[in-house]
């Protein structure tokens, strides 16, 4: 399933995209510089943006596809040159037709109709030209009129040569095919005589105004060294050739959730930055120094929530326990840099003289880089939400399905023989597919079975949302009769704290009973405190399974939808799982009535010094454990099961080779994201984590999917679907921040520990440098408080959303008409091609016809027009949208 | 003139990079590879030697292609798929994923429109369904002779291959008649140039498909 097509490669595409318009630009200042030379030149001398002159070698191709239908003919009865034998008007080349409608022939392959007063030739820039009724320009009639001698026509090669090199080598999107036809190439070797000639231009710039010499110069000298930069950047894109060997391997369907992949490396890089420069540095560089009194840390306050971890001289069980608690992410991981508790709530200052001056102040840093992870996340998926709705908004999308299975089924960048076959075989499933979808659309069904279908179908989604409820019940237990536990092995943590500082007296035996039972004590503890993380990541492997065991029989009609479900209902539960790991989180460490709380207020003791830690290992779990249960599904699913079929024949005949599901594996890393975004806050290095996984995934992934793995089987090209995977991420995204500003705005930081120790609410820092800095400001933020206020701020957006919305669907309407108009300008066109044979070969054209065209006239050059515009918007919207892809 | 792989000096290779999409360093890679094709013909005749349709097919990035053939085909200059080395940098070019998709079109337009009259009619759309299928059919891309033998029958029936990998003839004929539904603007009963660069540009996927990174 080609799934994301197209989003997440923006950096490349982008870069191409801008190096496109770079060179555009560059070629805009080279016609400046030769509409300057030319006119010394040549006065006389045609537009200086006209076509590249057509090679008049014996071409392969069809010569004329600008006006493809038609102008086959048309083009060998203009150009004299190509056919010389046909007999037309020797001198003067313009046909001009009784509606005053003049139609001026060059020896380009184009046509230029023209009326002689509408028009003039700065309006009509033929670059935005039209498909339909080719480009009018005045000169141009004087130019055919002009008896074309052969030294005008050198000149005039030249001076378009210049533009002519330049344009193709811009990417000749522009209306270039509307006078350059795509049969119309020219070839590298033309193209760099013509380049040559334009070096000559080039010197003789020195001619121009100095200021606008200097001027052309400076510009030229930007674009050269962002052109540079870009291309530097484009050099430097990690994992290309990687991403390419799949792309050939497993088609580029597969190689976009690689992509997607590249893309979360890159907004974790960017999150790892800021942690590692603003936060952990400085921090380290605080805890270093700490002389300030304030930032002196009692460890054991860090300590409290893992009552075990004993200092013992046991090596074994010093070592088991160091192993057990790097993946619980407590004990002596709680007194280190990964979480919030560990950082210094002092700021950086410098004395001068009498007065401290604060230069660095820490917690507002913390908090400010904290919220600054989500702005840059929400960026980078608003950038591609942004790319995507325009392309959207602009114009319906049409589904062609056939079209599109045939005209774009071939994946040319396959390499690989046996994915061509798979491709190939796809590509017909698809077809068979589409056509009997085609014909069930006639296909009724009766009542009876239809109302069977809505009662099964309303049966097996209770049966979806009872096991989705029922699996959160289970580990909203779980975490509960985990805290309590750990509440009751609480008193052992803090309280029996000098007792385990004993254990220096005893004898080696009775360490090592001591040391044993430790041991086995950490196992069931380690099961307690992981049982919420692994039910969580169990039910992620299963619930994709048995939901799509489930879709399989509620029997809709087309796959398509049946994926879309199965997609959804995943989407819900990942959602549900991590939000409900949220909830319970914040249900337990919630400031007032929280299950916490309430232990603490109950037996008058402290549960956990530091909540922040707490809730940070607990994500620091969930993360490790989904990462061994990755590791292993990946194993079982595909490196085993791969094996097990290419030795087993009794295993082959029973089980296909493993599909690259390619939603469910972007859903998957959605879902690690999401526990990265939640986790960030609480724990800053938790971004190198997630960068170290992301790149181990990316090579796993990746070795896993060469050997093991086939291509998809189905061919989905919707860009609906990947609408729907950054919606993905946004829905993602804005429940862990909500979950994140709640811990912000309500929670009270703990009193020991943590850059917002002492504090009453954790966003204090940013509202005392709010008021501090000055009368307005606290107006806004007072403000900003209300509800009302955002209640306001959202009718807003939406109103806009609303407006953009009936603006697109106005379009569409326009756009539908321009269609029609399209289709009456053909008849048009073919009206004009057989007046112009009739006037070559001198039989009158039927009467009847005439009149008809005359009084169409008008209308189709009003339709060109509107084309005209459309066009012009649909370029820009490919010029800001230049990566379809991504 | 050059011996070598790497004679081009840095003004040629400015030159090049001005010529087509590549920047210099994608030239050199791209002359790299081609001398690998024939290094024998490099060694002869320099470094701008022709090769033949049969060296350049070579290439691990077209051999699983079905539209191999035709592309070298539409761009070389005499049709016949044989290509120097300039020519070749001209098609990876616009192959390249930094080509504009207008050019792509262009080309694709090209290798779609197989009798060459400027329109892509029935009978061409069949041929790329034929193209298409071809490798789920022989499991293998074809020799030309093969080739021929398969449009000319219209078929691609093999006799050991299962039903459901295989589109009868009324089947094709349906596909055809959708695709033009489709993409025929302007009610002609074929795609003309301008058709088919409306709807492809419309399509999905086209850009992100259509290229051959070397």
């Amino acid at each position: 399933m080609d799934f994301v097509k197209g989003l997440f490669d923006s950096d490349k595409e982008s870069d191409s995209g801008s190096a496109k318009k770079n060179r555009q630009k560059m070629n805009k200042n080279f016609d400046k510089a030769d509409k300057y030379n030319s006119k010394k030149k040549a006065k006389k001398d045609e537009d200086v943006t006209g076509v590249p002159r057509r090679p008049n070698r014996s071409n392969k191709v069809g010569p004329g596809a600008d006006v493809p239908d038609q102008s086959v003919a048309m083009n060998n009865l203009d150009s004299s040159e190509d056919m010389p034998e046909i007999p037309m008007r020797p001198k003067s080349r313009a046909v001009i037709l009784p509606s005053g409608l003049i139609i001026g022939s060059e020896d380009d392959s184009s046509v230029h109709t023209s009326t002689l007063s509408s028009h003039s030739s700065d309006s009509f820039n033929p670059r935005n030209g039209l498909p339909g009724l080719a480009r009018i320009e005045v000169e141009d009639v004087d130019n055919g009129l002009v008896e074309d001698d052969k030294k005008s026509s050198t000149v005039k090669r030249q001076v378009r040569t210049l533009d002519g090199a330049g344009r193709r080598k811009s990417s000749a999107h522009f209306g270039r095919s509307v006078s350059a036809p795509a049969g119309e190439k020219l070839s590298l070797a033309e193209r760099r005589t013509l380049r040559r000639a334009e070096r000559v231009g080039v010197v003789e710039k020195k001619q121009l105004p100095f200021f606008t010499r200097i001027a052309y110069e400076f510009t030229m000298g930007i674009q050269k060294t962002t052109r540079k930069i870009q291309e530097g950047f484009r050099n430097a894109q990690i994992w290309g050739p990687s991403i390419k060997e799949l792309e050939g391997n497993l088609g580029s369907g597969v190689s976009t959730y690689f992509r997607v992949l590249r893309w979360l490396l890159k907004i974790n890089v960017i999150s790892m930055v800021m942690a590692l420069g603003l936060i952990a540095t400085p921090g380290i560089w605080m805890n270093e120094h700490h002389d300030l009194p304030d930032t002196s840390l009692n460890k054991d306050d860090l300590n409290c929530t893992n009552p075990n971890f004993v200092e013992g001289n046991d090596t074994a069980a010093d070592v088991a326990n160091y192993i057990l608690q790097f993946l619980t992410g407590q004990g002596w991981m709680e007194g280190t840099a990964l979480y919030l508790g560990w950082y210094p709530a002092s700021n950086i200052t410098r004395t001068s003289g009498d007065t401290e001056k604060t230069t660095y102040n820490f917690p507002l840093a913390y908090l400010l880089v904290g919220l600054a992870y989500f702005l840059v996340a929400l960026m980078f998926i608003l950038n591609n939400i942004a790319r995507l709705f325009k392309k959207s908004a602009a114009e319906k999308i049409e589904t062609k399905t056939y079209s599109e299975l045939i005209l774009t089924g071939w994946d040319y960048t396959i390499q690989n023989k046996k994915t061509a076959q798979l491709r190939s075989t796809t590509v017909i499933k698809s077809l068979k597919e589409a056509l009997s979808n085609d014909a069930q659309k006639f296909v009724k069904i009766s009542f009876k079975k239809e109302i069977g279908i809505i009662v099964l179908r309303v049966c097996t989604n209770c049966v979806a949302v009872a096991a989705m409820i029922g699996t959160v019940f289970l580990y909203y237990r779980e975490v509960v009769r985990g805290t309590s536990e750990d509440a009751a092995n609480s008193t052992n943590a803090c309280g029996e704290k000098l007792e385990t500082a004993d254990f220096s007296n005893l004898t080696d035996i009775e360490i090592n009973e001591i040391s044993a039972e430790l041991i086995t004590r950490e196992l069931a503890r380690f099961w307690s405190s992981y049982s919420a993380s692994i039910i969580v990541s169990l039910s992620n492997i299963l619930f994709p399974i048995f939901f799509e065991f489930l879709g399989q029989y509620e029997f809709y009609r087309f796959q398509s939808t049946r994926i879309a479900i199965t997609m959804v209902r995943s989407f819900v539960m990942k959602l549900f799982s991590v939000c409900v790991f949220l909830y319970v989180l914040y249900q337990a460490t919630k400031p007032s009535g929280g299950i916490m709380e309430t232990w603490q207020r109950d037996n008058n003791t402290l549960l956990y010094n530091c909540w922040e830690n707490y809730i940070g290992a607990q994500l620091y779990q969930l993360c490790i454990i989904d990462f061994i249960v990755f590791c292993t599904s990946l194993f079982f699913s595909e490196v085993l099961r791969n094996i097990l079929i290419n030795n087993i024949k009794w295993f082959r005949s029973k089980v296909e080779q493993p599909e690259f599901n390619i939603p469910k594996e972007i859903l998957d890393l959605c879902y690690k994201q999401m526990i990265f975004w939640s986790a960030i806050f609480f724990s800053p290095l938790m971004c190198c984590v997630a960068v170290i996984e992301v790149i181990v995934i990316f090579y796993l992934r990746k070795a896993s999917a060469l050997r093991n793995v086939r291509p998809p089987q189905k061919v989905v090209l919707t860009s609906q679907s990947s609408s729907m995977v950054n919606a993905v991420f946004l829905v993602s995204l804005i429940f862990v921040f909500v979950f994140v500003g709640l811990v912000i705005f309500q929670f009270k930081p703990s009193a020991h520990c943590g850059p917002f120790r002492g504090k009453t609410k954790i966003h204090e820092p940013l509202g005392l440098l709010i008021e501090n800095s000055g009368g307005f400001k606290t107006y806004i933020y007072d403000n900003l408080k209300m509800t009302a206020v955002i209640v306001s701020i959202v009718i807003i957006v939406l109103l806009i959303i609303y407006y953009f919305k009936s603006l697109a669907a106005s379009r569409n309407l326009t756009i539908k008409l321009l269609r029609h108009q399209i289709k009456v300008e053909h008849v048009d066109k073919q009206f004009l091609i057989e007046h112009i044979k009739s006037q070559i070969t001198g039989k009158p054209v039927q009467e009847g016809k005439k009149d008809g065209t005359v009084s169409r006239m008008s209308h189709s050059q009003l339709s060109g027009e509107l084309a005209n515009k459309t066009k012009k918007n649909m370029t820009i919207h490919r010029y800001a949208n230049p990566s379809l892809k991504i | 003139m050059g011996q070598g792989t790497s004679a081009y000096d840095q003004s040629e290779l400015a030159e090049f990079q001005d010529l087509t999409y590549f920047t210099k360093r994608e030239v050199l890679h791209v002359h790299k590879r081609f001398a690998e094709l024939a290094p024998e013909k490099v060694k002869q005749h320099g470094r701008n030697p022709t090769l033949t349709k049969e060296e350049i097919l070579l290439l691990p990035e077209l051999a699983a292609n079905p539209f191999k053939e035709r592309i070298l085909e539409v761009f070389s200059d005499a049709g016949d798929g044989n290509m120097n080395f300039e020519q070749f940098l001209d098609m990876m070019s616009q192959l390249s994923s930094k080509a504009p998709l207008e050019t792509k079109i262009d080309f694709a337009f090209k290798i779609y429109d197989f009798n060459e009259d400027g329109q892509i009619c029935e009978n061409d759309l069949q041929k790329v369904i034929l193209f298409l299928v071809q490798p789920a059919v022989t499991g293998a891309t074809l020799t030309s002779d093969e080739r021929n033998q398969v449009i000319k029958n219209k078929s691609c029936r093999v006799s050991n291959k299962k039903e459901e990998t295989v589109l009868t003839e009324k089947e094709i004929s349906a596909i055809v008649r959708n695709v033009i539904n489709e993409m025929d603007m302007d009610d002609d009963g074929s795609i003309s140039y301008l058709d088919f660069k409306h709807g492809m540009s419309k399509l999905n996927g086209f850009e992100e498909s259509f290229k051959v990174t070397l």
